[in-house]
């Protein structure tokens, strides 16, 4: 079912932060993280990282809107400082973060139309790279949309923080 | 062998500006316009990067203390998430070897100082882009795939 949408942009301000948070804390237990101490804990820092990033214009949102003008998905742009490359031009590059649904509105097509707001944006700024990280869930939309997988490798070690 | 760390000097600028050149030319890139072009655009990039702390670099020395071999560590500043903590997340670049030095285990060394500075501090995640060739070095130092996709618009 494609449902009828509009779109809009998020602003730097509390309503708006918090619903990004509130995404992207969903995106993490539904993806299995179950501790909700540790969900709370990334979560007020998140914002702490987020409100800034977004006063500066790093960090881009937009939501699609529900028939009652609720927020009904939505979705993140960081656009990174990466050092100058081969494969692209354009200062920034751009990074697709925190693209959530609430379940009442999946299967409607919002996180297709989000995406492509977000590419066009893209598009029309010289912003010619654009990564994100991908659930198993989301691949085929991201492969439909011409994401091909990256390179990247990665290292984890835990830290063991001195508050505890 | 020896290893010291870059500072954001002309020399060592150049040093690894070079690095960079030479590491894309190696994996096949071979439009020399497009190499220097991408050389004078990266230069005031690690410059900025450097004096503020955000990019590190460490270069293992030939006897006489020629530049033989380099890594560079840049400082991302990550959004806070699930997986690790620390405020940074490391993303290992420019790692280049010259042809005279390689098979000597010059940039696992560079590697295992990049990482080492890295547990010291508090820079949980790190992150790189391997070409194949590197990736067994990778692979045998801890680094995994990740789930990462990329589009990129051809360039006009």
């Amino acid at each position: 079912m494609i449902e009828p949408m509009t779109i809009r942009s998020a602003r730097p301000e509390a309503a708006d932060l918090d619903t990004i948070v509130c995404h992207r804390r969903a995106i993490y237990q539904e993806a299995g993280f179950d501790d909700p101490c540790a969900l709370d804990a990334m979560s007020a820092a998140y914002r702490v990282w987020l409100s800034p990033k977004m006063e500066t214009g790093e960090y881009l949102a937009w939501f699609a809107l529900a028939p009652d003008s609720s927020i009904a998905a939505g979705l993140g742009l960081w656009l990174m400082d990466s050092p100058p490359n081969l494969f692209a031009a354009g200062r920034w590059r751009g990074n697709i973060v925190n693209v959530y649904t609430e379940p009442d509105h999946r299967r409607g097509g919002l996180a297709r139309a989000l995406m492509q707001v977000a590419m066009d944006w893209c598009a029309a700024h010289e912003v010619d790279m654009i990564v994100l990280h991908s659930t198993p869930a989301g691949r085929p939309l991201y492969e439909s949309l011409g994401f091909t997988p990256g390179s990247e490798m990665r290292r984890i070690r835990r830290i063991v923080s001195s508050k505890r | 062998m020896t290893i010291r760390s870059a500072t954001p000097d002309a020399a060592d600028l150049d040093a690894i500006v070079h690095h960079r050149r030479a590491m894309f030319r190696d994996m096949g890139y071979s439009d020399e316009h497009a190499l220097d072009a991408m050389r004078a655009d990266f230069r005031p990039w690690l410059q900025r990067k450097m004096q503020a702390g955000e990019y590190l670099a460490w270069f293992a020395l030939a006897p006489g203390a020629a530049v033989a071999a380099g890594v560079g560590l840049w400082l991302m500043d990550w959004p806070p998430h699930m997986v690790a903590s620390g405020r940074w997340r490391g993303n290992i670049l420019n790692v280049y070897c010259e042809p005279a030095h390689r098979r000597r285990g010059m940039a696992r060394a560079l590697m295992e100082v990049a990482l080492a500075w890295c547990a010291a501090n508090q820079v949980g995640a790190v992150i790189l882009h391997a070409s194949p060739h590197g990736r067994a070095l990778y692979e045998s130092l801890g680094f995994t795939a990740t789930n990462e996709m990329r589009l990129i618009r051809p360039l006009a």
